[in-house]
């Protein structure tokens, strides 16, 4: 009788401990939705909860994987506003069959020195000796005969900006490619003169 | 002779034959708006090119900021971002970056406003708070902006004065109708936004 009712106790203390927790996920929660400050999003919140449990694999899933996933108990626990499976064809319509960072072999735009979007990058005109690039990497080399900013040079290759800036960083890194420094300005003031008048000239 | 001149000009083009003797300098201009406000077919109206379409995938990294109706069980997701190019002279080359307004792009944001010399906001009237995130950002990051009221089809269905209340927008902030599709009316805008941009600078660079 006694220890049913320490049990009693401990489930109770058990059902109210996960509260505190939701805490901080709930000014998170509210931080990026303002309008609705109000305390009824206490539901959405918890199923928010269980996604860091779900969510951690780094690396994104193949599109191919199917209605598997929907058995996990992850998916099922996720709002009703979001539980409407999304199509296939919605999940296919980057066309993509390889996983982005596969090009890269894993690694992500975090351990390059960062190049801007706009960084003007150009083949240096020396391919290095016992280098041969193929896919994304030969493609970047063929686009950027004449100079191209990063985020050209990942559009027109169909490659995300983050894959290309690694592939870009590696091939300079060979001394395949050179991301240029542009010319220094004078002043701020001066460049923002010459882009006037560069403008008004249209 | 000639010879020997020749000789010199092949140097200098054989390590670098594609190098010219001076790099152009980038510039970028952030075009910010909700969809279908008309980003894409305003950077359209002025970019030497056809609007390029370029990805940038969001991973699981930053899924605290992701919209959970986007999908319910991806990892990643994929934001699209349509920008165009127009060369200023010999030595400028300015890119013209139109983002999605919404609040949960912010990531890109940062990156886009890094080294911007300033942002243009496309407001549609139907539908304004849509801007509201965007204008937020600037204001608060010190970007140059200026708001372009798109008039579809020309029509010019409210006041300046009263959108500038709506968006709650200070005087000095430059607002203006424009067509998106139309090609003088966006040099306009972007004219503007430079001149503003210059001011602020110079008023700051005199403060300091």
């Amino acid at each position: 009788m006694a220890t049913e009712d320490v049990t009693g106790e401990q489930a109770a203390q058990r059902a109210i401990a996960p509260v505190p927790r939701l805490v901080p996920i709930l000014t998170l929660a509210s931080r990026s939705d303002p309008p609705h400050t109000s305390p009824p999003v206490v539901e959405p919140v918890v199923e928010r909860a269980t996604e860091p449990d779900v969510e951690p694999a780094p690396e994104p899933a193949l599109t191919v994987d199917g209605p598997v996933e929907s058995d996990d108990p992850g998916t099922r626990a996720m709002p009703a506003t979001s539980a409407a499976p999304v199509a296939p064809e919605e999940r296919e319509h980057t066309g993509r069959l390889v996983r982005p960072y596969a090009m890269t072999g894993g690694r992500t735009a975090a351990d390059v020195a960062t190049i801007s979007l706009e960084a003007q990058i150009q083949v240096s005109g020396t391919q290095p000796a016992g280098k041969v690039y193929r896919w994304e990497a030969a493609r970047i080399l063929q686009l950027a005969i004449t100079p191209i900013a990063l985020i050209e040079l990942s559009a027109r290759a169909s490659i995300p900006i983050g894959v290309a800036r690694v592939i870009v960083s590696d091939l300079a890194g060979d001394g395949a490619l050179v991301v240029q420094r542009p010319p220094t300005q004078p002043t701020y003031t001066s460049l923002l003169e010459k882009v006037l008048a560069g403008v008004r000239a249209l | 002779m000639s010879a020997h001149s020749d000789n010199c000009h092949n140097n200098t083009n054989a390590t670098f034959p594609n190098v010219p003797p001076t790099a152009k300098i980038p510039v970028k201009v952030v075009v910010a708006g909700g969809f279908g406000a008309g980003k894409t077919t305003f950077v359209g109206a002025i970019s030497e090119i056809e609007p390029l379409r370029s990805e940038a995938v969001m991973t699981s990294a930053s899924t605290d900021v992701d919209d959970l109706a986007f999908t319910a069980d991806k990892t990643t997701t994929t934001v699209a971002m349509d920008f165009g190019r127009i060369g200023l002279g010999d030595d400028i080359v300015l890119y013209l970056f139109g983002t999605p307004g919404q609040e949960r792009y912010h990531f890109m944001w940062n990156e886009l406003s890094r080294g911007a010399i300033g942002a243009i906001v496309v407001a549609d009237t139907r539908r304004l708070g849509d801007c509201f995130a965007a204008i937020d950002y600037f204001e608060s990051r010190q970007v140059p902006f200026v708001v372009a009221i798109n008039t579809f089809h020309g029509e010019r269905t409210h006041d300046v004065t009263d959108i500038r209340e709506a968006l709650q927008v200070p005087n000095h902030v430059p607002m203006l109708h424009a067509d998106a599709r139309d090609r003088l009316e966006v040099k306009t805008v972007l004219v503007t936004m430079v001149e503003h941009a210059l001011t602020i600078h110079r008023a700051t660079t005199a403060a300091a």
